[in-house]
């Protein structure tokens, strides 16, 4: 297999452009609420919804339905799966294609 | 105000000082700080000075759990949470250690109110050592211009408009009757209402941008 082939091994939970944001996202700030990360990555309340569940299903993002105050949120967070397997696809990628001049 | 370059992280840590609630908590605890050691000067008084320690000390330790109290029930339900700033020391070790000042790091991480307050305390002691009442609204305008000037690129940075009210405010002062020793003390309680007051026209702005909010 030459490294361009390896590109078709990537992850593909994580390769979906807004997964692969939210992912990002999580790895940044360390938690968000579902409210914020629609805001910050320009989401439908369904679209996100969508991608944070097969995130939670693979593993990679934790969601935890809390309260700050009186008001409910639901919180997602990385899990240690989550950061590794971004880690995994980035090095994949930059190992493709090389790394950005 | 959004900046659409900004890494995720630092979007986060600017996030925190959007609605203004931690300027509020700081400044309050700043200004009765040293409102209590200018109103007690003559005759000293330790234990309303020792109180209004406590106070900013509290505001000071406690800035992101009494700001968070605040939050929830303003900010969150309105534009979402997000996990509020850690504190920058990490981050500059790193950077030391790399010797890269240029790019920061994408981490949601902050250092204020530390540096503000770092600023006002040496006002106070270049006042203390001039003790001249002239001296105060220049020392104030040097501590502004400063503030305004270091914090342009940090996720908490001072409008210059704002910079240049902290020394109007300390010219009244210069007029008071006050203890020329309690001079010292005026760049703490001017600084924290003119903290106080950023944070709650913040606020006041961020309330009419999500007037019409819905609840998550």
């Amino acid at each position: 297999m030459t490294k361009i082939q390896n590109l078709l091994s990537v992850d593909r939970v994580v390769h979906e452009p807004a997964r692969l944001m939210i992912l990002k996202f999580l790895e940044s700030v360390g938690e968000a609420d579902f409210t914020y990360l629609q805001a910050q990555g320009g989401f439908t309340q369904g679209n996100l919804a969508t991608h944070l569940t097969k995130l939670r299903d693979a593993g990679y993002v934790d969601i935890e339905k809390t309260y700050k105050g009186r008001v409910p949120l639901s919180i997602c967070r990385l899990t240690p799966a989550g950061r590794n397997a971004l880690k995994k696809y980035v090095r994949s990628v930059i190992d493709a294609l090389g790394a950005p001049s | 105000m959004e900046d659409s370059n900004l890494s995720p992280g630092a979007k986060a840590a600017r996030y925190w000082f959007v609605d203004g609630i931690p300027d509020i908590v700081s400044g309050v605890g700043l200004a009765v700080w040293g409102l209590c050691l200018i109103w007690f000067a003559e005759p000293p008084r330790r234990l309303i000075a020792l109180i209004g320690q406590a106070v900013f000390l509290t505001a000071y330790l406690g800035q992101r759990w009494i700001s968070e109290i605040f939050k929830s029930r303003t900010t969150y339900p309105r534009t979402g949470y997000v996990r509020p700033p850690a504190a920058r020391r990490q981050e500059s070790a790193r950077l030391i250690t790399i010797g890269d000042g240029s790019t920061l790091p994408d981490e949601n991480v902050s250092s204020f109110p530390g540096p503000t307050f770092v600023v006002l305390i040496v006002a106070s002691a270049l006042i203390a050592a001039i003790g001249i009442r002239w001296a105060v609204p220049a020392i104030m305008l040097g501590s502004a211009l400063f503030l305004y000037l270091t914090s342009k690129e940090s996720e908490r940075p001072y409008d210059l408009r704002w910079a240049l009210v902290l020394p109007v405010f300390s010219v009244p002062f210069v007029f008071f009757g006050i203890p020329t020793q309690a001079l010292e003390n005026v760049p703490e309680l001017t600084g924290g209402i003119w903290l106080a007051l950023q944070g709650a026209w913040h606020l006041r702005n961020y309330l009419e941008a999500t007037a019409n909010y819905r609840h998550a």
